[in-house]
């Protein structure tokens, strides 16, 4: 018996992660499981308030008053904002695009961080529209995508993991590039030529080619950029721009009708 | 696992343990985790000890498949050793109930610190990454498992009495 499971296990082991053969039985598997997450992560959640409720009662008007800045300063930009997205959408009727203008949004919780891969849990699932290949993103920028679901919940692969990879362009001279995860808190850029000009602090986003992830969103800032003189391409590492060790609420993008955008399948693995 | 004598203190058991395998904790370092029990290890091996009729191979394997979805673990990955501990617990399970509770955590020890290095090298076959958290894991079962053990000898003598 002990043989027959043993073998087993390494079967099923193997098929899960070569194929997507068992993600259904590990769909009703997690959902069954899920509420356990959702009271594994109370603790975590209890001590973020008790935090909230310790903090100096100065702090946090002060906060209070940053925070009311912030909106000024954000409503005014969205001002603008609005009026330029109302122009890019009738370019983009006039060039008959069928790229959104806008996606819908949800807000979903972190309930679990997996270091190997780097992955993390959402308090949301396919119940609330969340679909595997869906991009999650926080305030600051791009933070990975959706990989698996159950009803209740969703894991999501962090764009620093090595298996990611994701389009990017330079918001400077729209030079493109594929942006891999080096497994640990940063990113690279791959195969990219010593003649291309990226520089030192240069502004990444995605470019939007290959559909899995939306135009624009900020993926992160080149760190460095090593050029070997016998070598054809650059070594170029990025910081990513979303705080990946820090935010504990996320927004899973969404498309019109709460599904998954076109061509949402995870990203191939690199390499 | 017989329902009508106690079964559910057991179920109930295995899915406290999976809380606590998926237990985040505030306020304490990344690395402190290492030292989490593999608790599914711990449990089955208790009851295995205390309650050998009531435990097999084959429910620690389906066990193991929950905590394999609950930690975004290949399935089977957390069953293969789930099964494996237990079989070698009921093989030698009259010999390690006459062994004193220190004796038997280093049993445990040995046992979490294998099925870690076990669970490391499928990574590495499966995966192709190599991530084994020395023998922390083991020092935490070897600490949490007499505190089970005198947590729950007493509930399991009355609850599964048949």
């Amino acid at each position: 018996m002990l043989t027959a499971l043993l073998v087993l296990s390494l079967g099923i082991m193997l098929v899960d992660e070569k194929t997507s053969l068992l993600r259904g039985a590990r769909f009703v598997l997690w959902t069954v499981a899920s509420p356990l997450q959702f009271v594994a992560n109370l603790p975590s959640k209890a001590g973020g308030a008790v935090g909230r409720t310790l903090a100096d009662h100065d702090q946090l008007r002060g906060r209070l008053a940053d925070l009311e800045r912030e909106v000024l300063y954000l409503r005014g930009l969205l001002t603008r904002h609005d009026a330029v997205l109302t122009e890019n959408v009738r370019l983009r009727e006039l060039y008959e695009s069928r790229q959104r203008a806008r996606e819908d949004m949800l807000v979903a919780e972190l309930v679990m961080v997996s270091a190997s891969p780097l992955t993390i849990t959402l308090d949301k699932g396919q119940l609330h529209g969340v679909r595997v290949g869906q991009a999650v993103i926080d305030s600051a920028g791009l933070f990975g995508q959706v990989v698996e679901t159950s009803a209740l919940a969703s894991r999501v692969l962090l764009i620093t993991d090595s298996s990611h990879s994701v389009p990017v362009r330079v918001l400077r001279n729209d030079a493109r590039a594929i942006a891999i995860g080096d497994g640990e808190d940063g990113l690279a850029l791959k195969d990219v030529p010593t003649t291309l000009d990226v520089r030192e602090g240069d502004r990444l986003v995605t470019s939007g080619f290959g559909r899995r992830f939306p135009t624009g969103y900020p993926v992160g800032v080149v760190e460095t950029v090593i050029v070997a003189p016998a070598d054809l391409f650059a070594n170029i590492t990025v910081r990513p721009a979303a705080a990946l060790d820090r935010s504990r609420q996320v927004l899973v993008v969404l498309d019109a009708n709460g599904t998954a955008p076109p061509g949402g399948e995870p990203s191939e693995p690199a390499g | 696992m017989n329902p009508r004598h106690g079964g559910w203190l057991i179920g109930l058991s295995v899915v406290v343990a999976m809380t606590l395998a998926a237990f985040q904790v505030p306020f304490v370092p990344n690395w402190l985790g290492w030292l989490r029990p593999e608790w599914g290890v711990v449990l089955f091996f208790f009851w295995t000890v205390e309650a050998p009729s009531r435990t097999g191979v084959v429910s620690a394997w389906l066990a193991g498949l929950f905590f394999d979805v609950l930690l975004d673990a290949p399935l089977g990955s957390h069953g293969i050793g789930f099964a494996a501990t237990t079989y070698l617990t009921a093989r030698f399970q009259s010999r390690l109930a006459m062994r004193t509770l220190a004796q038997r955590a280093i049993v445990v020890f040995g046992m979490v610190t294998a099925v870690g290095l076990l669970n490391a090298t499928i990574g590495l076959l499966v995966r192709g990454d190599f991530v084994w958290r020395a023998p922390l894991a083991g020092i935490g079962a070897a600490i949490a498992y007499p505190v089970l053990a005198i947590a729950m000898s007493g509930v399991a003598a009355k609850r599964l009495r048949s």
